[in-house]
């Protein structure tokens, strides 16, 4: 598994179809990251999961287990002041403990910003 | 040198960027000031700027757009204070470009030339999750544009968490940089 994530924009995607020749693709339900060999707008995903009353955490289970080689690209959220709407405040949350979890279990974590990545791990 | 420095609100990013510019030129150099004067908020943020750059060399040319590269002395030194503001000048003007991504990139093209070092300080506003009205996600999708692309142009690139540069392509000046 590896993870890039970065700001709204910031080029993370094209960034990690670079590294790895794997073009990230939106995923718009859980089955289809399942099946994914590399995975864009992740965090559009969890929101996505949370908007049909779904478990992130148990989408994320599913994923290590079943798909433990995918590529995984996300925007990072949380560096806002923490939202007054509960539904935002958990999406950040969740979606953050979700990235920890596949940053666990990667072997390659880049953050990237104005394009360029910083390799984390 | 070509550098963009960016960085989030209150990240010393200016302050680190005009120690740059003065370890990269010891002697006269151009403050681009961008931020057109109106307003207490904005006088008072234009005072503390021209407190810190107090002494070091600088001579101030306001300009809320491109300046013409004859209003820049050949070999000159040039900090643009800042990128965001410039673009939020040009496309919240009364007639906005239709592509204001490659008016700026065009304009700082026809200065690139006259410039012994361009340092550019840009800001850091994509990591809050929150969706915008259209006019400042067109705003800040533009100037995420415009950082990748001065990006990939530039020698150096830092990014300034707390006063400290954490340097995202090339390399610092081996010289001291003054705080």
């Amino acid at each position: 598994m590896m993870l890039f994530v970065g700001g709204q924009a910031q080029g993370q995607a094209e960034y990690a179809a670079a590294v790895t020749g794997h073009t990230p693709v939106p995923c718009a339900a859980p089955e289809e990251a399942l099946s994914s060999s590399a995975i864009d707008q992740f965090h559009l995903l969890c929101r996505a999961i949370l908007e049909q009353d779904g478990e992130v955490n148990a989408f994320v289970d599913r994923l290590l287990a079943e798909n433990p080689g995918v590529v995984v690209v996300s925007d990072e959220i949380g560096l806002g002041v923490v939202p007054m709407d509960p539904f935002e405040r958990r999406w950040r949350e969740e979606t953050g403990r979700a990235l920890c979890r596949l940053a666990a279990a990667s072997e390659r974590v880049e953050r990237v910003c104005c394009g360029l990545g910083v390799r984390l791990k | 040198m070509l550098a963009l420095i960016t960085g989030g609100s209150g990240s010393g990013k200016s302050a680190w960027a005009e120690g740059l510019t003065t370890a990269l030129c010891p002697g006269e150099k151009i403050y681009w000031a961008t931020m057109a004067p109106g307003g207490a908020e904005a006088d008072k943020r234009i005072a503390r700027h021209r407190s810190l750059r107090a002494g070091k060399g600088f001579s101030t040319l306001e300009r809320p757009g491109i300046p013409t590269p004859e209003e820049i002395p050949a070999g000159s030194t040039v900090l643009l204070e800042d990128l965001s503001n410039l673009l939020a000048n040009l496309l919240f003007s009364p007639e906005p470009p239709t592509d204001p991504v490659s008016a700026v990139l065009e304009g700082l093209n026809t200065l690139l030339p006259r410039c012994g070092h361009l340092i550019i300080v840009s800001n850091e506003i994509f990591s809050d999750g929150r969706s915008y009205d259209p006019d400042t996600t067109a705003f800040v999708t533009a100037l995420a544009a415009l950082n990748r692309e001065l990006a990939q142009r530039a020698d150096l690139v830092a990014e300034v968490v707390c006063g400290l540069p954490l340097v995202l392509k090339g390399a610092l000046p081996p010289c001291e940089i003054p705080s």
